[in-house]
């Protein structure tokens, strides 16, 4: 046998070492996956659970089709109760679709003006976007309530008929490019930019919106997906807001309806849970599809081309 | 350049300068204006001057005592959830950030309770963890500890909204991922060859180089915090006794619920200005740490 140099010995004992640092590290981050998901995978298997009492356990111990079978075969999905979820996602998509599309696009043009072009005036414009980034919303709820309930300006949306406009009040400020954060982002972004792409589109004869269009816009894909992913998150997930300007019960949106169907008589575990993984599913599957194109998702986001 | 146009610019910005009117300014100043009134019937509103701000720090009338009670609340909540969020996505990143197999779907599973945290849903789920048979006391029996009333107890129960957020570091965590991302490696080569450990060289490189991140992150944080009102409404709907009365839910409850707009627009200008205090604070304390490369 060959004897074992006190080199090799060095050698081996650090790759234990290693194997130990790199064991540790894998274990430390395993347990925070656990931590960070096992209620959402508990909240599967409770769906499927037909006890009324709950276990650490995710496995339902007396299966059950119940909720499921609840929450999608009475007529729109909905029940004796008089809910619908089908409604209920329908006029949740009432105020998130406006707010994605127009504050996507509003913002973006506001940050491309700013970012891109000359006029007098354009540090004070700079400074009244980034100073309104840290102003609390809580300060501009209560006159803004005032405002949309006003005897002048509340016919225009309480009580609509029409599509979208019960939700105006959750919507209107997205034409107008007023989510600072959007804003703040497109900039950050354009400034990664060379400006010599602008100046070779220039001289191409491209205009602004040419330029905006063809050159930058194929760049600007991805943040402009994270935008409008990160909007499309908050406007689903707002609660104060629709609770504020709610109208008639039949308008309500999701994050309304779900917490007034709680567990009582008729409601087990499968039924609430049923309903929260369809209250869920919709930004799930909306960001495993934009995940690809995610800005933090690649934190080296470069210009290719 | 050749054959610009001069007003280009100002006829884009248009649709942003009428929005800021409507939208920033005039609910900003007419919030302010609006709490130098006092209602008197549910018609009537009478001038007061200061008073209501007089009535919100006086703590032998209701309001002021409910008030009082909201502030010590909520800095409470935010004392322990800015510093957790930040410690908790950072060590996180600081993982991530090295060689790791899988490192797309950690990444993944530690942004969905991001996604999905704020969501009523997810809320709802959280009441039912920490129920007293909820999942929550079933793991620390299975580990051999006994079963908290969480919502029984003050602390219990702010114990469960601060769980809620913090376990939503995802985008923190993002952002702190792309600031390590840019440390140079060189700085950790060079520091190696020195003989300086792991723990020294992310206590004197990672930490100075990404304390402009940090900043931003925690200012960020701080400003969502102070006006927390998701969890504290649907998980404890403010209890026991008041202990999770946020400042937001009160000035949900005075304003819309009671139809009290001018104290409540009162009570969210002192939010305001307590906001700002500490974001100034932050700033101008931030040339003692903050390293800024160029």
């Amino acid at each position: 046998m060959d004897k074992i140099t006190s080199a090799q010995r060095s050698i081996q004992t650090n790759r234990a070492k290693k194997r130990l640092k790199q064991f540790i590290k894998y274990l430390l981050i395993i347990t925070v996956a656990f931590f960070m998901l096992y209620p959402l995978v508990w909240m599967m298997g409770a769906s499927f659970n037909g006890t009324l009492m709950s276990s650490f356990s995710f496995i339902p111990k007396n299966f059950t089709l119940v909720g499921w079978e609840n929450a999608f075969s009475a007529p729109g999905w909905g029940s004796a109760e008089g809910y619908s979820l089908l409604r209920a996602i329908w006029n949740t998509m009432q105020y998130v679709l406006p707010q994605v599309m127009f504050m996507t696009f509003s913002t973006l043009l506001l940050a491309f003006v700013v970012a891109r072009m000359h006029f007098k005036g354009k540090k004070i414009v700079f400074a009244l976007i980034i100073g309104t980034l840290l102003m609390p919303a809580t300060v501009f709820r209560i006159p803004m309530f005032v405002f949309w309930t006003s005897s002048a300006i509340s016919p225009i949306w309480e009580g609509s008929s029409l599509p979208f406009m019960p939700y105006l009040p959750l919507w209107a400020g997205s034409l107008f490019a007023i989510n600072s954060f959007s804003v703040f982002m497109y900039i950050q972004f354009f400034r990664s930019i060379p400006r010599d792409l602008d100046e070779a589109a220039y001289i191409d004869g491209a205009n602004k919106f040419q330029l905006l269009y063809y050159v930058l816009m194929p760049i600007l894909k991805p943040i402009v997906i994270t935008v409008a992913l990160l909007i499309f998150i908050a406007s689903f997930n707002d609660y104060q807001g629709p609770l504020i300007y709610r109208g008639d019960v039949d308008t309500y949106p999701l994050s309304l309806v779900l917490p007034m169907l709680g567990k009582d008589s008729t409601n087990t575990y499968a039924h609430v849970f049923t309903r929260s993984i369809v209250g869920v599913s919709l930004p799930i599957i909306i960001f495993f599809i934009a995940q690809k194109y995610f800005v933090g998702n690649d934190a080296n986001v470069g210009i290719k081309g | 350049m050749v054959g610009e146009k001069k007003w280009l610019p100002y006829v884009l910005i248009i649709p942003w300068a009428i929005g800021f009117v409507i939208f920033k300014f005039y609910p900003f100043i007419n919030s302010f204006y609006l709490s130098l009134f006092q209602k008197i019937s549910p018609r009537e509103t009478v001038f007061a001057g200061i008073d209501n701000y007089v009535l919100l720090f006086s703590s032998n009338e209701f309001f002021g005592e409910q008030f009082l009670n909201s502030l010590k609340v909520t800095f409470i909540y935010v004392f322990f959830t800015v510093p957790l969020v930040l410690v908790v996505s950072l060590l996180v990143a600081y993982i991530l950030s090295k060689k790791i197999k899988g490192v797309g779907i950690f990444r993944t599973a530690f942004y969905i309770p991001t996604v999905l945290g704020a969501n009523v849903a997810v809320v709802l789920l959280w009441r039912e963890l920490f129920e007293s048979y909820g999942l929550v006391n079933q793991g620390l029996q299975l580990i051999g500890m006994n079963p908290v009333n969480w919502f029984g107890t003050a602390s219990g129960a702010m114990t469960s909204i601060i769980a809620i957020r913090v376990w939503q570091f995802g985008s923190t965590m993002l952002i702190f991922l792309a600031a390590l991302k840019n440390v140079p490696d060189t700085l950790y080569e060079a520091a190696t060859i020195d003989g300086a450990g792991k723990v020294r060289q992310f206590m004197s490189i990672t930490i100075p180089m990404i304390t402009p991140v940090i900043l931003f992150n925690g200012v960020m944080r701080l400003v969502e915090t102070f006006q927390v009102f998701t969890g504290p409404k649907l998980i404890t709907n403010g209890g026991p006794l008041d202990s999770t009365h946020v400042i937001n839910l009160l000035i949900y409850e005075v304003a819309f619920e009671n139809r009290n707009f001018n104290l409540g627009s009162a009570m969210s200008w002192v939010l305001f200005l307590i906001i700002m205090v500490f974001t100034i604070l932050i700033f101008r304390s931030s040339k003692y740490w903050v390293y800024y490369q160029d």
